[in-house]
């Protein structure tokens, strides 16, 4: 049973990330759908992602919510302070892959970014992808995230130099 | 055996356990909550509701109670030490919403003041609410709590910035009221 609601929406919930989670973590981000766009190069075992709850989601400071829909986990979200002088965050998505294509992370991504801006006072925040996730870049772009910058042969994944690019939000230019 | 540490009526005070995490979770995430509280709102997982349980111990400044009304797990509130040489101190609440309009926070008050004062000596009991919480601030004016002043700029929701105003009551006005 995945963890107490932070975030209600239409269609999915975020909810806190538990001990309990970690085997659906394990499940998604040894995936090669999810871990080839995110650069994960090595597996993960169930003990590496209990490590993961315990230590960087229990941390002091960046916020993790399990994407849930009915109960059943669908995907992580993440906001990382990146500067926290400067309230600037960066946000990191993933969606286990029978769930892409659904909208889940479009909702997932809105309801963070929202909360960023209108409870947490964020200034700006952002979020990278590799050139040809199309679908990632899309969710951003929906939300009026805008293209900042391109970064070449920024990271190696199947089989080749991907570039980076980097889509941006300030708050004032939200909603 | 039923634990209290502090009872009227219905509402027992009674100290946290482990076995409370859930519940604390529930509390301090769930929406009406987590708007009236200091903290700012981020998650909190049952890992960190474990390791906040586990401080409580350590931490002398503070006592930390559970608040249970006719046997239900229904807030949890606190009297922490401000200028300790001072004895003064100040008290953070919070009822579940499954709980509001029961009374609890009023009862729960009295009995956090009566602590502070003929338990732990204390000179002065501060407590606060953010701009619009008007149920707290009955709580408080209903305790003998006078208004002190304003905070500006406390907590950010909902994209605006609320104040904090700050309540006080003096041992002499507590001592008095109880004539």
């Amino acid at each position: 049973m995945p963890g107490t609601k932070f975030i209600e929406g239409d269609t999915v919930n975020l909810r806190t990330v538990e001990r309990d989670d970690a085997e659906f973590l394990k499940d998604g981000v040894n995936h090669p759908d999810v871990r080839v766009w995110m650069s994960n190069t090595r597996p993960q075992n169930l003990e590496q992602e209990e490590d993961f709850v315990d230590e960087v989601v229990s941390a002091e400071g960046d916020i993790h919510l399990l994407i849930c829909k009915e109960g059943y986990p669908k995907g992580i979200i993440s906001l990382m302070d990146q500067e926290e002088e400067g309230k600037i965050g960066e946000l990191g998505i993933w969606l286990h892959p029978e769930f892409h294509g659904k909208g889940y992370g479009s909702e997932a991504a809105k309801l963070l970014t929202e909360h960023a801006f209108n409870q947490l006072n964020y200034h700006k925040v952002y979020a990278r992808a590799q050139k040809q996730n199309k679908p990632s870049i899309g969710i951003w772009k929906k939300l009026g995230f805008e293209k900042e910058g391109e970064f070449k042969d920024h990271t190696y994944a199947q089989g080749n130099y991907q570039n980076v690019v980097y889509l941006g939000i300030l708050q004032g230019d939200w909603e | 055996m039923k634990i209290k540490f502090l009872e009227e009526g219905d509402v027992i005070l009674r100290p946290i356990e482990k076995e409370d995490k859930e519940f604390l979770q529930k509390l301090v995430l769930h929406p009406d909550v987590r708007n009236t509280i200091g903290k700012p709102p981020t998650p909190v997982n049952l890992k960190q509701e474990e390791e906040f349980i586990e401080n409580l111990k350590e931490d002398e400044s503070k006592e930390s109670f559970l608040i249970e009304y006719k046997g239900e797990k229904a807030g949890e509130i606190s009297i922490g030490a401000l200028e300790k040489p001072y004895r003064k101190g100040e008290f953070g609440i919070s009822i579940h919403p499954d709980h509001h309009g029961k009374g609890i926070g009023s009862t729960a008050v009295k009995l956090i003041l009566k602590y502070s004062f003929e338990t732990l000596n204390r000179h002065k009991v501060r407590g606060g609410y953010i701009e619009g919480n008007e149920p707290s601030r009955r709580i408080q004016e209903k305790a003998g709590m006078q208004e002190e002043g304003r905070e500006r700029h406390y907590k950010y929701v909902d994209g605006q910035w609320k104040d904090v105003i700050w309540m006080s009551i003096l041992e002499t006005e507590y001592f008095d009221e109880r004539e």
